[in-house]
């Protein structure tokens, strides 16, 4: 892990955000957020729709430019381009699928690491982690849905990031694919790698998460353990209450 | 499409071999038209990757054609002394594939930021453009265009051979160069970014492809393939001239395209055959008719336009993915409906 020197003992977190704010013509998505995320540590992000939850992602992607604060990744600025975000050791799903429907299975994970020596091997133990090493040659789109988010999984863990960002990666699956998907983060953080996640299950997000920040209409709301989190008055009002009693 | 880079060079050297040996059973004219069909399958078969791969409509693929012709000339001047006279075809095709991947390029970077109906737009207006181009500046030989020496067949197979069987091997040569190049790049990496960067430019940017660089390179590799066949049609025709490479000929192109099934290269030599065999197969129809010579003349050249309008809005409906996806589409259902061989017998 890297660290600020000797100065200090901290380490450094992978991923550093700071007084970050976003702004779309006159709306402020994101007003002066800040989050850290440690190696090894998974963390989640939740609020009510259009709270700025993949404004923050987009920011960290470089897909968004912010109006004010800094990003981080291991003490340096983030890149400044999405395509730099993968030689960087980050990696990030999107929100939805987020699979290229005219490749195939192998060619949707190859993607990631064509300019990486043995791509083809790598390409095929991501797809083994995920469960769909038997399903490398097939048309993406003959996969059930849960299949095709697995295999959007497989591409990001292909390059082997240090920082894994996932944007819903839980939404549109069933309980036993829920369970699956949370032991795969926990493996992957186990190896070291900071996992911050967007997420509207909140049993998921209880279940996996060692942190859980809060965001409503573009603030940090709260921030903390699952359980603080959960029993977070401002947080029930804002979000929370309605999810816990569904 | 995707076959390693062994079985593509395979696949071409095997398929100009047999094409090569086909020119003897046809007789001059089929070899000249022969040779019009692989100049247009270059032009047809780089737009069909650039279209099917990465989601670029280009109107302007005539432009580049005539890039290539007007490459062509300036390459075998450049060759003129410079160069055995056997070597300044060759040195004219270079030239043409530099000179049109140069304009593409250009177009390219311009086309990179835009989307859809803005970058036809754009190759549309290079099209309308190239007459005034052309008339304004003298070097390019005004409406005549310009004319190359002509070049009859080498010494050593002036016996063997006719001069349009000559053009045809050239022509057939130039196309399996092209071909082969098309087939490994959309089989390699680059195949998979271009696919990538069509099917959703935030999803490749994450996995680390810069959209506009992939999306310029696939440009710059059609704009070469259509020089290639610019410098063909420029050599089989000893000249290049800007009236033929008109707005027609850019959307003929990307009706053969669409005709063969885009993003398909097999399909692509359909496409190239009907954009230089349908215009002479109606020209053979309407001349046994004894129509009047008023007549006559109008349909001369409207009727196939009228055609391809005709059969292009008929397969989009029949068959979407072309001739070729409708030819494997009838393959496979034969195989399925085709009687088990019984392999036991009841006594």
């Amino acid at each position: 892990m890297a660290t600020h020197g000797a100065a200090t003992e901290r380490p450094v977190p992978r991923l550093r955000i700071q007084g970050l704010g976003v702004r779309f013509g006159g709306l402020d998505a994101l007003v002066d957020v800040g989050l850290e995320v440690g190696d090894g540590e998974v963390v989640g992000l939740i609020g009510p729709n259009g709270a700025g939850k993949t404004t923050l992602f987009n920011a960290v992607c470089a897909l968004v430019r912010p109006s004010t604060g800094t990003i981080e990744t291991a003490g340096v600025p983030a890149p400044g381009r999405p395509d730099r975000l993968a030689a960087a050791g980050i990696a990030r799903t999107l929100q939805g699928l987020g699979v290229l429907p005219g490749l195939s299975v192998l060619e949707n994970v190859l993607v990631s690491v064509l300019d990486r020596p043995d791509r083809n091997g790598r390409a095929r133990v991501a797809l083994e982690r995920v469960g769909l090493g038997a399903r490398s040659g097939d048309p993406v789109g003959a996969l059930p849905y849960p299949e095709q988010k697995r295999v959007a999984l497989a591409r990001a863990l292909a390059t082997g990031p240090s920082l894994l960002l996932l944007d819903e990666p839980a939404g549109g699956l069933g309980p036993a694919d829920v369970l699956d998907l949370s032991t795969t983060i926990r493996e992957v953080a186990a190896g070291g790698c900071a996992v911050l996640l967007v997420e509207h299950h909140v049993d998921f997000v209880m279940g996996v998460c060692d942190r859980v920040v809060v965001l409503d209409f573009g603030r940090v709301i709260a921030t903390g353990r699952p359980e603080e989190v959960r029993r977070d008055p401002a947080v029930e009002e804002a979000y929370l209450g309605l999810a816990v009693d569904r | 499409m995707n076959q390693n880079p062994r079985r593509i060079v395979l696949l071409t050297v095997g398929g100009l071999v047999v094409a090569l040996a086909g020119t003897f059973l046809l007789d001059p004219y089929r070899n000249y038209l022969l040779a019009l069909v692989a100049a247009h399958l270059c032009a047809i078969a780089g737009l069909s990757l650039l279209i099917g791969r990465t989601g670029q409509l280009s109107l302007g693929h005539a432009a580049l054609m005539a890039a290539g012709g007007y490459g062509y000339v300036a390459g075998v001047k450049l060759g003129d002394g410079a160069v055995p006279d056997g070597l300044q075809p060759v040195l004219g095709l270079i030239v043409a594939v530099v000179t049109a991947s140069v304009v593409g390029l250009l177009l390219g970077l311009a086309g990179a930021r835009l989307h859809g109906p803005y970058l036809a737009g754009l190759t549309l207006a290079v099209v309308l453009a190239l007459p005034a181009l052309t008339s304004q500046i003298p070097a390019l030989g005004g409406d005549q265009g310009l004319m190359v020496p002509f070049r009859s067949v080498p010494q050593a197979l002036s016996s063997l051979i006719a001069l349009e069987q000559w053009q045809a091997w050239i022509a057939l040569t130039v196309v399996a160069v092209v071909l082969g190049v098309l087939a490994t790049v959309d089989a390699g990496a680059s195949g998979i970014r271009m696919r990538a960067v069509r099917d959703d430019e935030v999803a490749a940017a994450l996995a680390g492809i810069r959209p506009g660089r992939i999306k310029v390179q696939a440009f710059v590799l059609s704009a070469a393939a259509a020089g290639a066949g610019g410098g063909v049609l420029c050599f089989v025709d000893s000249g290049v001239r800007p009236g033929g490479y008109g707005v027609t000929l850019s959307l003929l192109l990307v009706v053969g395209v669409v005709v063969g099934g885009t993003g398909r290269l097999a399909g692509a030599a359909i496409g190239a055959a009907l954009v230089v065999l349908l215009p002479w197969l109606i020209g053979l129809g309407t001349s046994g008719l004894d129509l009047p010579a008023e007549a006559a003349q109008r349909l001369d050249g409207n009727l196939a336009v009228l055609v391809f309008g005709l059969l292009l809005i008929g397969l989009t409906v029949a068959a979407p993915t072309g001739a070729l996806g409708l030819l494997t589409r009838a393959g496979a259902s034969r195989k399925r409906s085709a009687p088990s061989i019984p392999t036991t017998s009841k006594d």
